[in-house]
């Protein structure tokens, strides 16, 4: 009779964890049965199918992973993307901010000058009211502008105090203050080049005011400050007014000296400029 | 933090551990493993493989060196694993280009010199789809939660594994599923000669 027999015995069989008498069964049951025969055969191909399941497997498991490292490839190129176009995004802006800072910053203007009292000593009757420049101007012309309606011209008709006799009508000085008064400034300062050394306050004067006239202000400045040096002078204030009118023609480059100036003109309380130096510096600080 | 496979040991011992976890982490880390990538990709290019060819022969590569490591028939003395599995791989592509009829007599030479060193039957293709096809027709008849637990057994996951991935009540359910599966693929080979012929040539 033919046992029917299961996998766990055929496994035991091919195992050889069958008992002799079990073995010598199963070799007569095999003998007449052929499909016993296959299911055997089937068995022992088992471990094949168990290979190929395998390389089924690793084959899945390979794809798998395959799509991980493509995944944190992307990943990663997605940051670095996210990060360059931040990098680009702040780059820009800050393009954009710094233009804008540039655009919106001013031109830095003078403010108005105001004379808030008339200076007890006046060169003339009136007083000289400046009045703002133009928003628009460039600092040049600012400068310029102030200094232009800062300028007190000097009434050469009446002489320097302490000045010698009137000269001659021939004279260089009585020449050139005729050329002077004339608006012939080059022709006033041809004459006035070689000052006579008796007179040399009025040359210097003359000569200071001539260079404004022509617009040699840093000369003009040096013959105002070389006029102050003489002792005795009822001008001396007048020429320091030139000097400060002469730096204010040469702005920027002139700033600090000029404020000395001012300041110390402003702190000497007999001088009839003080007020006007005082607004002055005021409007030159803002 | 130290790597886990730092030497060719670690990784041997890892193949043969029985347990799947570890299997999995070796087989993962040659997979990835830039330079082996690379030089699979340099053999294969250079004898005229397309990118998808050198991905194909770094998965056979892998399988074929895992199951010559499960039949110690790699021998560690003889080889580096690297080198060892980029000659399989150089190997199975000149066989597949040589059953393509393409410069058989420019790897002649070479591909002999090979096959003593990888235990790969040069005259033999090695054909993956063809195996691929063969499975499916062997597990056609049994179902696909079959195909998956006999898939799962065949790399030695235990019954509990087994019942958790493949939603089991316990491991003793999945043990009776399994014998059944088995039965059912045994009585389904013992009804075709001409499959249980195939697997035997193999």
């Amino acid at each position: 009779m033919n046992q029917q027999y299961d996998l766990e015995d055929m496994e035991d069989y091919l195992g050889g964890r069958m008992s002799d008498s079990d073995r010598a069964a199963f070799d007569t049951a095999l003998a007449s049965d052929p499909e016993l025969q296959k299911r055997l055969e089937a068995l022992q191909v088992e471990a094949k199918v168990d290979r190929l399941l395998r390389e089924d497997l690793l084959l899945e498991q390979f794809d798998i992973w395959e799509k991980e490292s493509a995944d944190k490839t992307n990943q990663k190129r997605r940051r670095l993307l996210l990060v360059s176009a931040v990098i680009i995004l702040l780059g820009l802006l800050s393009l954009l901010l710094f233009r804008t800072t540039q655009v919106q910053t001013p031109v830095k203007e003078l403010p108005p000058i105001k004379v808030d009292s008339t200076p007890e000593q006046s060169k003339t009757p009136e007083e000289i009211a400046l009045k703002p420049g133009p928003t628009t101007q460039s600092p040049d012309k600012t400068w310029a502008e102030l200094a232009k309606k800062a300028f007190i011209e000097e009434d050469f008709s009446q002489r320097l105090m302490g000045a010698g006799n009137q000269g001659k009508p021939t004279d260089p000085l009585t020449q050139a203050l005729k050329w002077y008064t004339a608006g012939k400034y080059e022709t006033a300062l041809s004459l006035l080049q070689k000052p006579d050394p008796g007179r040399m306050e009025e040359f210097l004067y003359l000569r200071a005011y001539t260079y404004y006239h022509l617009q040699r202000f840093e000369k003009a400045e040096q013959d105002f400050s070389e006029f102050r040096k003489f002792p005795v002078s009822d001008r001396k204030m007048d020429a320091q007014w030139g000097e400060v009118c002469c730096m204010l023609q040469q702005m920027p480059a002139v700033a600090p000296r000029l404020d000395l100036l001012l300041k110390e003109m402003e702190s000497s309380p007999d001088n009839p400029y003080a007020d006007r130096a005082r607004a002055l510096r005021k409007a030159l600080r803002r | 933090m130290k790597p886990e496979f730092s030497t060719d040991t670690d990784l041997l011992d890892a193949l043969r551990s029985k347990a799947p976890e570890r299997i999995n982490a070796a087989l993962k880390h040659l997979f990835q493993h830039e330079k082996l990538r690379n030089s699979i990709r340099k053999q294969v290019s250079g004898m005229g493989g397309d990118a998808t060819e050198v991905k194909e022969m770094l998965n056979q590569a892998l399988i074929v060196f895992y199951h010559q490591v499960l039949d110690q028939t790699y021998q560690p003395e003889l080889s580096s694993i690297q080198t060892y599995i980029v000659r399989i791989a150089a190997q199975m592509y000149y066989t597949k280009r040589r059953s393509e009829n393409r410069r058989v007599a420019m790897y002649q030479r070479s591909a002999e010199s090979v096959a003593s060193d990888t235990q790969l039957d040069p005259e033999r293709a090695f054909d993956m789809a063809h195996r691929k096809a063969l499975l499916d027709e062997v597990l056609g008849s049994i179902g696909e939660k079959c195909k998956k637990l006999l898939k799962l057994r065949s790399f030695d996951y235990s019954m509990a594994e087994i019942a958790e991935k493949l939603q089991y009540k316990s491991p003793d359910v999945a043990k009776m599923a399994a014998q059944d599966c088995r039965k059912k693929l045994n009585q389904y080979l013992a009804e075709r000669p001409d499959l249980l012929a195939t697997l035997k040539s193999l």
